[in-house]
């Protein structure tokens, strides 16, 4: 590369030469960015890991029970006491932050197309507060996950709904700049998941109880109150799904503490849901029936178990998981 | 309006795009006008504030240019007391008032004293000094006033240093206002490269530092001695980083005009003393009080006590111009302190060995110190820092346990494992870059600085590394809040 000196471009430079120059810059900038981005959407799903996610899901050679949802089922679920109550061995847990049902179809989407067998038995999370929202971007993982046609649907899902600058702005941020740290860190990153995962399922971090007083004040969050279409369509695209693929599914309202249930707005929204599943013959198990959503030391805040809760829960919900997936593979047979 | 956000990029291509269009005689005209708007893009009003320190300082500095004797003095007084009593209101008056109610309270009178909440207009410190060190300068008769009402305000204004600096000085900046600064392709191809290296500083290392140190910081109680010791450190890059990369963005914008502004940063975290820690660190800071503070109350030229108590007293008040708090002016204080105990031993002839070893011990001193002054600069008040410095002093342990809990802080789950040794990683380059230019390649600037295509593959590599590892959405700079 010829060294072109300061002195030189000094005697015969104008604002011209500035804008090409300039522009020059920002034209190589963008194709080295743009080179680096495709490389990386078309290959990054394979350096997620194999015992977490959507590709851990993917990797199992067999899956009786699959347990998908947000970062409420997997601070409900603990997969090694599920594991050890219920007996079943091929079970597996998906889970990423803040993921709805229009993301938990586009997985059950995915894993229909991909594997030869369809998971033969799907508990989807129906987190009453979820239903009301329209779909969102989701937690940077799931992207990271998502094979490349994933991705384009989770593209073009979010750019259908966010039409605005900040909605541009913040897929470019999804597609540009996340995951990136979980690339540069791979190794040390996968082994650590490894250490903190069991099927799918964390064990890494122990969430304390609340206080009382704590407990006292907590409000309910939600960003809409009436079912979303694109939500219900999710929701009915689920059920669709399952009966074309022949696989069973249950939807579980994981527990949430009495002061967020109370809110006549999740109430509301409880009662809707419960009522698209009717309107399908589908089952619905309200999680807060059988729990002791008043005991502040079960939940970590307001929309999720502490550690001792999810024990609790999980005891609580083998024996009828246990008896689910007993009486669908006895149907199948 | 940010330097790290989309709308302060296209104003500074519509303002470079002017200056040049323009015929010179406009240039100064269109860039204070840019500069106002940039003021206002924050809080609008707060433009008539900024106004009355402009006005008092250019008719004082007229008036004392046609003085003799004592009005002279007379007049610089006036003109001292009357912008730092704009200060005063704005900054101090809350903290004046909390700290008279305090007394009452520990008097066993009863708190009536009002408190004033009033917002600080933003970079009132930075314009406020660099109006003073024009009134000085001409007081002493190194600077002629300037007669030119607007350039003189340009001076106060121009916008890349208007908020957080460099304070410059009228002979370093009011003349190349006057210039015709014709096009130079050097110019702009450095003053790109120092943009993209500042974004970079503050996008990449202290954007992303401040993730982990406000959400410790945030939550000080509930934290184990080692998180409370890492968000420390991490606040020390963060503000080097912050800063640092403010200075070099408002130095490379003013480049692409051909206008150079003082360099503000020359690596202070290598220095091998607390002296010259404070002759790299907010250079442009550190020589307002050595030339203004330190220097008329004696400076060194005095006994030995008394040469002390300037440096004490200069750091205090550098520690009170940082903030209206306690925890500023007891962290100027503590390097005020550190300076003096420099010299004490330096004067008993107690020096480390100069060699590697003796290099090392004296760079983790200065490490140590500066680290542990940083944390009375980020914490709301002095019971909270010395709750965290009592922590870090009895509750870090480096068991597997304590360093997993710690690294959870940059996300609260197993990403944080990701973020942490990507932010690692990305400090690390940031360091080595400067120890390269420090202790490697010494000329290695002068190399840079005359090669367009070190600087075009720079720039074009730093732009890459902050959209793929920036935090994207803008982040205030620490130093705003001065």
């Amino acid at each position: 590369m010829e060294i072109v000196t300061s002195n030189e471009a000094k005697n015969e430079a104008t604002p011209r030469h500035g804008w090409f120059y300039a522009g020059k810059l920002a034209l190589v900038s963008l194709i080295v960015l743009l080179t680096l981005v495709t490389l990386k959407l078309l290959t990054e799903h394979r350096l997620a890991p194999k015992n977490a996610g959507l590709q851990g899901a993917l990797a199992q050679p067999r899956l009786d029970l699959l347990l998908i949802g947000s970062s409420h089922t997997r601070k409900s679920y603990d997969m090694r006491l599920l594991e050890r109550e219920t007996g079943i061995s091929s079970s597996f847990l998906i889970s990423y932050d803040n993921a709805d049902l229009s993301t938990m179809a586009q997985m059950l989407d995915t894993m229909a197309a991909t594997l030869d067998r369809c998971p033969r038995h799907v508990v989807v999370e129906a987190y009453s507060a979820m239903l009301g929202r329209a779909p969102d971007l989701q937690d940077p993982r799931y992207f990271l996950d998502a094979p490349p046609s994933l991705k384009l649907r989770i593209i073009q899902s979010y750019f259908a709904n966010h039409k605005s600058p900040g909605g541009v702005l913040d897929l470019f941020d999804l597609v540009v700049n996340r995951g990136n740290d979980e690339i540069v860190s791979y190794p040390v990153y996968i082994h650590a998941l490894k250490m903190a995962s069991y099927k799918g399922g964390r064990t890494d971090f122990y969430f304390p109880g609340m206080t009382a007083e704590a407990f006292r004040n907590l409000q309910a969050k939600l960003n809409g109150t009436d079912p979303d279409p694109s939500q219900v369509a999710a929701l009915n695209h689920i059920l669709d799904l399952a009966a074309l693929n022949h696989f069973q599914v249950l939807f579980i309202d994981t527990p949430m503490p009495r002061p967020v249930i109370s809110d006549p707005r999740i109430q509301a929204l409880k009662l809707d849901f419960q009522k698209l599943l009717a309107a399908r013959g589908a089952i619905y198990i309200d999680g807060d029936e059988r729990f002791p959503v008043d005991d502040p030391s079960l939940f970590s805040d307001s929309n999720h178990l502490s550690s001792e809760g999810r024990t609790e829960f999980t005891h609580g919900i083998s024996g009828t998981l246990k008896a689910w997936v007993a009486s669908g593979s006895a149907s199948a047979q | 309006m940010l330097f790290n956000s989309l709308q302060f990029v296209l104003f500074f291509i519509v303002v470079t795009t002017l200056y040049y269009a323009l015929p010179w005689r406009w240039r100064w005209k269109m860039l204070l006008a840019a500069s106002c708007v940039f003021y206002m893009a924050f809080i609008p009003a707060y433009i008539a504030i900024l106004l009355v320190t402009i006005l008092i300082d250019y008719f004082m500095a007229m008036v004392i240019a046609r003085s003799e004797g004592r009005r002279r003095l007379t007049c610089l007084q006036i003109s001292i007391v009357s912008t730092c009593a704009v200060l005063f209101v704005f900054k101090y008056c809350g903290f004046f008032s909390m700290t008279v109610r305090e007394l009452q309270g520990l008097m066993g009178a009863a708190q009536s004293f009002p408190i004033a909440h009033i917002i600080l207009p933003i970079g009132l410190s930075f314009h406020t000094f660099q109006s003073l060190s024009y009134v000085i300068e001409v007081y002493r008769g190194k600077q002629e006033p300037e007669r030119n009402f607007g350039l003189y305000s340009l001076y106060v204004m121009f916008y890349p240093q208007l908020v957080a600096g460099p304070i410059e000085r009228p002979q370093n900046l009011l003349h190349q206002f006057r210039e015709d600064h014709r096009f130079e392709l050097p110019n702009l191809s450095r003053g790109l490269a120092l943009i993209a290296w500042g974004l970079f500083q503050k996008m990449v290392i202290a954007d992303r530092c401040a993730i982990y140190v406000n959400r410790v910081y945030g939550n000080w109680q509930g934290q184990i001695g080692l998180s409370l010791l890492l968000a420390t450190i991490l606040f020390s890059i963060q503000i080097y980083a912050d800063f640092s990369g403010y200075s070099s963005i408002a130095i490379g914008c003013a480049r692409v005009m051909g206008i150079t502004l003082r360099s503000n940063f020359n690596h202070p975290y290598f220095s091998a003393s607390f002296g010259e820690f404070w002759r790299r660190w907010h250079i442009s800071l550190s020589t307002w009080f050595r030339d203004y503070v330190y220097i008329p109350l004696g400076g060194s030229r005095v006994s030995r006590p008394r040469h002390y108590f300037n440096l004490f007293v200069t750091f205090c008040i550098s520690g009170l111009w940082h903030g209206a708090n306690w925890t500023f002016v007891f962290w100027g204080a503590f390097h005020g302190l550190l300076l003096i105990v420099e010299n004490l031993l330096a004067g008993l002839g107690l020096r480390l060995p100069a060699n590697a070893f003796g290099a090392v011990i004296r760079r983790t001193i200065l490490l140590a110190g500066v680290c542990f002054g940083w944390i009375f600069f980020r914490a709301p008040s002095l019971h909270e820092a010395a709750f965290i410095v009592h922590r870090i002093a009895t509750g870090t342990s480096f068991s597997l346990w304590s360093i997993g809990a710690a690294l959870s802080g940059f996300a609260g789950d197993i990403s944080s494992v990701a973020i942490g040794i990507s932010t690692f990683l990305l400090i690390a380059i940031m360091f080595l870059v400067e120890f390269g230019q420090e202790f490697l390649f010494k000329n290695a600037r002068e190399v840079f600085n005359n090669s367009l295509n070190y600087q075009f593959f720079a720039t074009g590599a730093l732009f890459n590394a902050i959209m793929l590892f920036g935090v994207l959405r803008p982040q205030a700079f620490i130093y705003f809040q001065f």
